[in-house]
C-alpha cells in the first residue's frame, strides 16, 4: 500500500495552504482539484491592461507580518509555517496604518496611535481599557450585538469609523455582528501589525504554495470539478480507500472515480453537503445551521488613477461619511508591480443591504464620488465586481461561523465559512489551517 | 489565435482549444454564449477573462454578441456556471 491519499477540493487559499502543509510532510499523496480554469479562488487576480484586478480579496493582509496568515505562510517550518520565502513570497508594509476622509478632507495615522487625535478623549480611554481586557475574561453585555455595545462606550464619531472599517473588512455592519467578535476583532487589529500588501498581489503568495506544492509532488488540477462523495467500497478500484470521488473535467458528461483517504473541502458547507452521498450521516444539528447560515455579499469598484493623485499612500482608507462603501485601498503604493508604470490601482469594498445588486452598484457609485472629492479628476473606473449567493464575499457572516468537522471522520472544511473567533479576512481562515491539518493527520 | 481555431474547427468533437483548455461541445452552427441570469453573480472574471471585449458586467454579466468569437474562456473562469454554450 503507497501514503495515503489526500484530496483537497477547491484550490483557494485554505485549500492550497492545508495541501501544502499535508505535501510538506512527504507522508501523504496529495492533489488539489479546482473548478474553475484558475487557481486560487477569490485570492488571487487577473491581468486587465497592466493593472492586477483582485478576484474578491483586496491584495491585503490585515494584521502585516504578525498575523496567523503571516505565520503560516512566511513562519519557519519548525514553527508550524510552510516558509514560503523560499519561493519569493513576501509582504511589504501599507504606507500607513490607517486613513480616513472626512469633510473632503484626507486624516492619514503613520501607526496605531496616529488614530487617536481624530476622536474625543474619553473613545481613548475606554478603548485603552478594552484592549487591555483579555481574551477569556466574560465581556459586559456579551449576547448584545456590536453597535449597541459600543455605543454604550464611545462616541458616534468613533462608532461610525469603526463601522465603515467593519463594512470594509467583513462586509457587515456592527449591529449584525455578535459583541465579542467585535472586541475580538479591534483587539487582533490593534495589537497587530500595520497592514501589508503580498509582494505581486494575491497571485504572489498562490504562485508561491503551487511551486511549493509542485517540489513536494502534489498535484494541482484546474477545470476539474467534484460530482459525488461516496463511501471506499463502492467501487472495486478505490476498495482500500476511505473515499470514493468522482471527478469530472469541466464540461465533459462522464467522470471517473478516485480513491481518496481525507478529504479537505474549500467549497462550502452547501456545496460539500450537495455532493455527499447518503451514505454519510451528516448530524441534523449541522445540515441546519448551515441551512440557516446566509452567505455575506459584497461589491467592489477598481479604479485606474493618475500617477500624481492627491492620495499618495497605500494604507486601509475609511469614509466613515457615507453608508454602504466602506473604504479603499491602493495597494500599487506599496507594489507598484500592481498597475501599469505612471498609474494606480484603487480597489473600495462596499456592503449590500439588499438584494437589488444593480441599484447598490449605481448608489455605492455615487457615494464614492461623494466622499472621495478627487476621484472624479483622477479615476476613470475600469470594473465592478459584485459577489453574493454562491460565490460571496464570506460563506458565513463572520461571528456566526460554521464548524470545519461536520461529524464524518476524515473530512474536514477549510476557508471563509470556517474562520476563527474575532480573525477577519485572510486571518480568519488562516488561524483555522492548522487545526484542521492536524485533525486529518490524526484520522489518516 | 481564436481565427485560426474557428478554421480548423469541424461540427463535431473539439479535444482542445488553442487557449488550452480541452472541452467535449460540439462546435454546431447556432449555438452561442448564453448567461443564465439567476445563476451570475457579477464577479466579473469572465470580462477578466475575455480577450475580445465580448462582455459587459454590472451586476449581471451581458454579452455583446457581435464581439464574441466563441473561445469560451470565460465559461471556464465562471465560478458558478453562469455562462453556458448553448442554442
Amino acid at each position: 500500500m503507497g501514503r495515503p491519499k489526500a484530496l483537497i477540493i477547491g484550490s483557494g487559499i485554505g485549500g492550497l495552504t492545508s495541501a501544502a502543509m499535508l505535501a510538506q510532510t512527504k507522508e501523504y499523496d496529495v492533489s488539489v482539484y479546482e473548478r474553475m480554469s484558475f487557481a486560487g479562488g477569490r485570492f488571487t487576480q487577473h491581468d486587465h491592461d497592466g493593472f492586477q484586478i483582485p478576484t474578491g480579496a483586496v491584495h491585503m493582509i490585515p494584521h502585516g507580518k504578525k498575523g496567523p496568515f503571516a505565520n503560516l505562510i512566511l513562519g519557519s517550518r519548525k514553527r508550524g509555517g510552510l516558509d514560503l520565502s523560499r519561493h519569493g513570497v513576501d509582504f511589504i508594509p501599507t504606507t500607513n496604518f490607517a486613513c480616513q476622509i472626512k469633510g473632503g478632507r484626507l486624516y492619514q495615522a503613520k501607526n496605531a496611535f496616529g488614530i487617536l487625535p481624530w476622536f474625543p478623549i474619553s473613545d481613548m480611554v475606554n478603548l485603552t481599557r478594552l484592549l487591555s481586557k483579555r481574551a477569556k475574561m466574560p465581556i459586559v453585555g456579551e449576547t448584545e450585538n456590536g453597535k449597541t455595545w459600543l455605543s454604550k462606550r464611545f462616541s458616534k464619531k468613533f462608532v461610525n469609523f469603526l463601522d465603515s472599517f467593519s463594512n470594509f473588512a467583513v462586509s457587515l455592519k456592527f449591529e449584525q455582528m455578535p459583541a465579542t467578535s467585535v472586541i475580538r476583532m479591534l483587539q487582533n487589529s490593534f495589537w497587530s501589525d500595520r497592514p501589508h500588501i503580498p509582494k505581486g498581489g494575491c497571485k504572489g503568495v498562490i504562485d508561491g504554495l503551487r511551486k511549493d506544492l509542485k517540489e513536494n509532488g502534489a498535484r494541482v488540477k484546474l477545470s476539474t470539478e467534484i460530482t459525488e462523495i461516496l463511501p471506499g467500497s463502492a467501487e472495486e478500484s478505490t476498495k482500500n480507500n476511505e473515499f470514493c470521488v468522482g471527478i469530472r473535467r469541466r464540461g465533459r458528461d462522464s467522470s471517473i472515480w478516485v480513491g481518496a483517504d481525507a478529504i479537505i473541502h474549500n467549497g462550502g458547507h452547501p456545496n460539500l453537503l450537495k455532493v455527499l452521498s447518503d451514505d454519510f450521516e451528516v448530524k441534523e444539528e449541522i445540515t441546519e445551521q448551515v441551512n440557516n447560515t446566509q452567505a455575506v455579499g459584497g461589491i467592489g469598484f477598481c479604479f485606474a488613477l493618475k500617477e500624481n493623485v492627491p492620495h499618495q499612500g497605500s494604507g486601509v482608507t475609511v469614509l466613515p461619511e457615507i453608508d454602504r462603501v466602506g473604504g479603499y485601498v491602493i495597494p500599487s503604493f506599496s507594489d507598484p508591480s500592481l498597475a501599469p508604470q505612471g498609474q494606480h490601482l484603487m480597489i473600495t469594498h462596499q456592503y449590500v443591504p439588499s438584494s437589488d445588486v444593480k441599484s447598490e452598484i449605481d448608489k455605492g457609485r455615487e457615494e464614492l464620488y461623494e466622499a472621495i472629492p478627487w476621484l472624479s479628476d483622477y479615476g476613470e473606473e475600469i470594473c465592478v465586481h459584485s459577489y453574493h449567493r454562491n460565490w460571496p464575499c464570506n460563506r458565513a457572516p463572520q461571528g456566526s461561523e460554521l464548524p470545519a468537522d461536520i461529524g464524518i471522520e476524515g473530512i474536514r472544511l477549510v476557508g471563509d465559512g470556517v474562520k476563527s473567533h474575532g480573525w477577519m479576512m485572510i486571518e480568519g481562515i488562516s488561524s483555522n489551517i492548522s487545526n484542521v491539518v492536524n485533525e486529518i493527520k490524526k484520522e489518516i | 489565435m481564436i481565427g485560426k481555431f474557428r478554421e480548423k474547427a469541424t461540427p463535431g468533437l473539439v479535444p482542445a482549444l488553442e487557449s488550452g483548455i480541452s472541452h467535449d461541445k460540439p462546435v454546431i452552427s447556432g449555438e452561442k454564449l448564453k448567461v443564465i441570469n439567476h445563476l451570475c453573480v457579477g464577479c466579473s472574471y469572465c470580462l477578466m477573462a475575455c480577450k475580445d471585449k465580448a462582455l459587459v458586467v454590472e451586476g449581471v454579466c451581458e454579452v455583446l454578441e457581435s464581439n464574441c468569437t466563441n473561445c469560451l474562456l470565460c465559461l471556464m473562469s465562471c465560478p458558478t456556471g453562469a455562462l453556458v454554450y448553448s442554442r
